[in-house]
């Protein structure tokens, strides 16, 4: 079969993993549209539509949100109840065909724990049905850079270590789109940068990645799309950087503690960074339009009343909180 | 919140994490707990309700032939016995050996599966104190089983009677070896199947395990009763768990083996099925204290 | 080479049947037989032949069909998916662009051979014990039924699995209720059982009908065709039912 050949002719280029029919490669799509999972009166993926494009786009939501049943729709492990799910305009549901094409690694850690690395990545080459399963092996295994521990069973691998190994045997058949639950959970460091490298390279060659986090920073190095999910919906998609803005954009409450509550919220109320000011029970809320301009004028405020700053609470900044607001937009 | 160790570059501080200096339960208080959980969950107390299904009705068919013995003897007195207090858990040998297998893993095999072993033990409690105290709860559970029914019949036949003050000092004798047989049934059936469930953190597997070693001894038992014309082939019919603690039974009770009874002709002497007993109790806790020696999660 | 996929779908369900230390379980539950059958013989049992040939249906149809093959297809037949079902691991085998006959058709090769490989050598020993030699027409006979037991019980465990989680639990209940018990009660449920069919199977290879102990109840031709039904109903609703199975999320 031809792709050997050029397997082996693009070996000869130094470069792992590239493929020649990346016409082919371009042409990846995973579509989904209206696409809802319930479960009884549980709904875990609610009215979900997009299209994910070539390169790395980053799955982002708090536990729970349903990250991992959209995955697992992508991946035609579950069948959605409504709505449709493609692969390449297949549906990826009942087609076992569709898995030429997509590699997966699951959160789970759970691997055959008495195989070694070697044989777990080359039994999903031989399971490819590609025709030089030990080749794609060795490529998948240094890929990851396990080669030298390639020989011990998977149940002696620290949790780093299966991750790694999990990702080379979805990497074995050189998949168009790889997806990716979890992928950083157990890594250290220098491992979790060897893995952002490693998929940022693969993504400039035209795979379609997604991977899943509720991890803020991680989307920060490597997606450049992100679609965030909150309680099984959508509540925002596009370029990464936008959204981050977006979120860094919404008034900012702030509790304070002062020595004259009420002189200062008077004069806070004056400035054009104040929203709103609230006295309760010793304390002064105070929800700021401009995070930036409020902290430089509150000490300026303050002085000028003469007033003197006990305590500067700013509110929950979690990603829970920025979600719900993103879900009330 | 006042002290703070200076060191070079950084500083410790206490925020507040008392150290404990009050009293201790210690090593017997934790035993004694573990052994009352283990309790609930041979009986499925303090779970969802679809815990307490199975042993539930296992216990009421455990007992329920002992209700119905007890209400013919008052109707016909000592003439009509289905069910008389050395046979009684032979017969329901079924269904103590179902409780067993259901409930067994659940105290086991659980722990293994969940990793919860070393929570357990990296307290004051010792490897042989978790293995006791699980084991003490399923022999209690059993016992319960299996005394429950004894009572019923002792009641039925006190009750039933015409005068029950003399049915009574009549019947008191039995008490003892009633205590002791039900207690000889459910230590030997707990041993056996905590033994065989801790081998495995799968808990239906265990099941599995519990089950087909009773199927398969007691089918060997017959077969070597059956087939085997020989002076100590008798012996091998020991193998059968049920029938070593049958013998013990009959010894004590000093009654004959029934006509159906797989004990009929067997004749070996008492001591012979009391040995069987503690070597199947030697056994399981060989096993066990082999397979908790070393403990991986 | 597509013959390839089979054999290593197979060769991981073989460490997983047989693996680690389970491969102990399956010799010691090979040996009850050759144990029994020992016994028998050093205890001076009677060399009559009409005596053996008795001993030995009580042996294997009371131990062997009764018992031991039914449990041994079950922890087999089960664990060949459920195993990996329960680990969160049988997506790895999903997620490949195989047929899904062909997964089925390797696991249920797998766990079948993993449960003659569990008795029928304990089998074949006892009868060598008993009648001196392999060459015996009642060995023929039985160890047919324990092959055709062996794949029977491997695929009803094995689509069983496929269908509930409690695929053990139903499975003891079946084997200690129905080729217990209720199957010898109610004449009319003889042709569900699979222990009937092994009987029959015997008294066929065996080539002559063994008389009183055998005493199958149904004619061999149509357990021919019961067996084959059987097989064809469970290995079919395996294959339709790994179609359309949904990979849970993280238990």
């Amino acid at each position: 079969m031809s792709t050997a050949t050029e397997a082996r002719a693009a070996a000869a280029d130094g470069v792992p993993f590239a493929r020649s029919d990346t016409e082919e490669r371009h042409n990846a799509s995973v579509t989904l549209r209206h696409a809802s999972k319930w479960y009884g009166n549980v709904v875990a993926v609610n009215d979900i539509t997009f299209e994910l494009t070539p390169g790395v786009t980053g799955l982002l939501g708090p536990n729970g949100a349903g990250k991992t049943t959209l995955l697992h729709l992508m991946a035609g492990f579950l069948k959605p109840s409504s709505g449709t799910v493609e692969v390449d305009g297949q549906p990826s549901w009942k087609n076992p065909e569709v898995y030429r094409r997509i590699g997966i690694v699951p959160e789970r850690e759970d691997v055959y724990p008495f195989l070694t690395g070697r044989e777990f990545v080359r039994m999903n080459a031989v399971l490819q049905r590609l025709p030089d399963p030990d080749d794609a092996t060795e490529r998948a295994v240094a890929a990851v850079e396990l080669t030298r521990a390639a020989d011990r069973r998977i149940g002696t691998y620290s949790k780093g270590m299966r991750q790694r190994i999990k990702v080379a045997g979805a990497l074995a058949h050189d998949p168009a789109i790889l997806l990716l639950d979890e992928p950083f959970n157990g890594m250290d460091p220098k491992q979790r940068l060897h893995m952002i490298d490693l998929l940022r390279a693969d993504a400039e060659r035209g795979r379609v990645i997604v991977f899943s986090t509720h991890i803020l920073e991680e989307l920060h190095h490597l997606a450049e799309q992100v679609l965030v999910v909150v309680s099984g919906r959508l509540a925002a998609s596009g370029d990464f950087r936008e959204i981050r803005r977006l979120m860094t954009d919404r008034p900012h409450t702030f509790t304070l503690r002062s020595t004259g509550d009420r002189a200062l919220a008077a004069a806070l109320m004056a400035d054009d960074s104040v929203g709103a000011v609230e006295l309760t029970d010793g304390r002064l809320v105070v929800r700021a339009a401009d995070r930036g301009s409020f902290t430089v004028a509150l000490p300026r405020i303050a002085r000028d009343v003469g007033v003197g700053l006990r305590e500067l609470i700013p509110a929950d900044e979690s990603l829970e909180s920025v979600f719900s607001y993103l879900v009330e937009r | 919140m006042a002290t703070a160790a200076q060191g070079a570059a950084g500083t410790i501080y206490d925020i507040g994490y008392q150290h404990y200096d009050g009293q201790r339960l210690g090593r017997p208080y934790a035993i004694r707990s573990l052994f009352l959980h283990g309790i609930g969950v041979v009986f499925g107390v303090g779970r969802g309700p679809r815990a307490r299904l199975v042993p539930i009705i296992l216990t009421i068919i455990a007992v329920l032939p002992a209700v119905i013995q007890a209400a013919v003897t008052a109707y016909a007195g000592d003439a009509v016995e289905l069910f008389s207090y050395p046979t009684y858990f032979l017969q329901m040998s079924l269904i103590y050996v179902l409780f067993c297998a259901a409930q067994a893993p659940e105290l086991v095999s659980a722990d293994q599966r969940s990793r919860s072993l070393v929570l357990y033990l990296a307290r004051a409690l010792r490897r042989d104190d978790y293995v006791l105290a699980k084991l003490f709860a399923l022999t209690v559970g059993v016992f319960a089983l299996a005394l429950g029914a004894q009572l019923v019949l002792f009641t039925g036949r006190v009750l039933g009677s015409l005068n029950a003050w003399e049915a009574l000092r009549y019947e008191a004798p039995q008490l003892a070896p009633i205590f002791g047989v039900s207690a000889l049934v459910s230590l030997v059936l707990a041993a056996v199947s905590v033994a065989i469930a801790s081998l495995t953190p799968r808990r239906a597997l265990a099941t599995a395990g519990i089950v087909g070693f009773f199927i398969l001894s007691s089918a060997m038992a017959g077969i070597l009763r059956e087939a085997i014309e020989g002076s100590w082939d008798r012996w091998l019919t020991l193998l059968n768990p049920f029938i070593a603690v049958g013998g013990v039974s009959n010894w004590i009770f000093e009654a004959e083996p029934g006509l159906n009874s797989p004990l009929t002709n067997l004749d070996l002497p008492g001591l012979a099925y009391a040995g069987a007993c503690v070597a199947y109790i030697a056994v399981s806790m060989g096993i066990l204290w082999a397979r908790y020696r070393r403990i991986d999660a | 080479m597509s013959g390839s996929v089979e054999w290593t779908v197979a060769r991981v369900t073989w460490r997983l049947l047989l693996g680690r230390r389970r491969w102990i379980l399956a010799a010691v539950a090979s040996l009850l037989p050759v144990l029994v059958a020992w016994l028998f013989v050093t205890q001076g049992g009677d060399t009559n032949p009409v005596e053996k040939a008795n001993f030995f249906v009580v042996l294997m149809a009371t131990l062997v069909l009764t018992a031991l093959l039914p449990l041994a297809g079950l922890v087999h037949g089960t664990a060949a998916f459920g195993t990996e079902l329960d680990d969160g691991t049988l997506r790895y085998i999903l997620a490949k662009p195989v047929a899904r006959w062909r997964l089925v058709a390797a696991k249920l090769a797998t766990a079948a051979l993993a449960t003659v490989v569990t008795v029928l050598p304990g089998v074949v020993v006892a009868a060598v014990i008993v009648f001196g030699t392999p060459d015996n027409w009642l060995l023929r006979g039985f160890a047919a039924a324990v092959l055709v037991g062996s794949v029977l019980y491997a695929a009803i465990f094995l689509v069983l699995s496929l269908l509930t989680r409690r695929a053990l639990l139903i499975g003891l209940l079946y084997v200690i209720a129905w080729e217990g018990a209720l199957s010898r009660a109610f004449s009319g449920m003889r042709s569900l059982s699979v222990r009937e069919y092994a009987m029959a199977i015997a008294e066929a290879a065996a080539g002559a009908p063994v008389g009183g102990p055998l005493q199958a109840g149904l004619e061999s031709a149509t357990v021919v065709w019961l067996a084959v039904g059987m097989l064809t109903l469970a290995t079919a609703g395996a294959i339709a039912r790994l179609r359309v199975l949904e990979v849970a999320e993280e238990v």
